[in-house]
C-alpha cells in the first residue's frame, strides 16, 4: 500500500496530537515496574508534519530522575498521572542487538540529567504490493 | 449464480511471521544523552526503528 504525502502528514500529526498538551517521555525498567525518569514535553509535543514526518519540540529533560536502575522502555503518556500501562506508544531499549533503541548505558542514576536531544516519527509511504 | 469462494490460504504462525512485510508502519529515530552530575555525558543513545514489532 502507498499512501500519500497528504495522508501521511494527517496521520504523523495524529501521534502528536494523541499526546495532547501536557505529554511525557518516560523510561522505565523491565516490565515497567520502576518509573526512572520523566521528561515533559513541549505543547504540542511536535511540530507541523512535512513529508509525513514529525519532530520533537525542544529538548525535554530530567534533572532528577526518580529512580535508578536499567531503562530498557521509553513510553510516551498524555500526563505524568498516567499509570505505567497508560503509553500511547512505546520503545524498546537495549545495549545490544536490534532494539527500537541502542543505548550504550542505560543504567540511570538519581543524579543524572536525562535529555531527548532529537526524535523524529515518520510514516512511510509504502509502495503499493502486488505479489 | 453460485457464490464464489474468497481465495484463502491457511498459513502457521512461523510462516506468517517470515512473510516479509514491504511497508513499514511508523519509524522513528531519535539520540537521547544522559549526563552525569557533573555535565559529563555519560550515554548517548540513538535509535532507528523500522517498524513496529515485538518487544522482546
Amino acid at each position: 500500500m502507498e499512501l500519500s504525502t497528504a495522508l501521511r502528514n494527517v496521520l504523523a500529526d495524529a501521534i502528536d496530537s494523541d499526546l495532547q498538551t501536557t505529554g511525557f517521555a518516560r523510561f522505565y525498567t523491565s516490565g515497567l515496574t520502576t518509573l526512572l525518569a520523566s521528561c515533559s514535553l513541549s505543547n504540542p509535543a511536535f511540530g507541523t508534519a512535512a513529508t509525513g514526518t514529525i519532530t520533537l519540540s525542544g529538548t525535554p529533560q530530567d534533572t532528577t530522575p526518580a529512580a535508578a536502575g536499567t531503562a530498557v522502555r521509553l513510553g510516551f503518556y498524555r500526563n505524568s498521572t498516567d499509570t505505567s500501562g497508560l503509553y500511547r506508544f512505546m520503545l524498546g531499549i537495549a545495549t545490544g542487538g536490534a532494539p527500537d533503541v541502542t543505548m550504550a548505558n542505560n543504567v540511570i542514576a538519581t543524579t543524572d540529567t536525562v535529555q531527548i536531544s532529537s526524535l523524529t516519527i515518520t510514516v512511510p509511504s509504502g509502495t503499493p504490493d502486488v505479489t | 449464480m453460485e457464490k464464489k469462494k474468497p481465495k484463502t490460504k491457511e498459513v502457521t504462525l512461523e510462516e506468517f511471521q517470515q512473510m516479509p512485510r514491504s511497508t513499514p508502519i511508523v519509524k522513528a529515530t531519535a539520540t537521547v544523552d544522559v549526563f552525569d552530575k557533573n555535565g559529563e555525558k555519560k550515554s548517548t543513545l540513538t535509535f532507528t526503528s523500522e517498524d513496529l514489532k515485538d518487544g522482546t
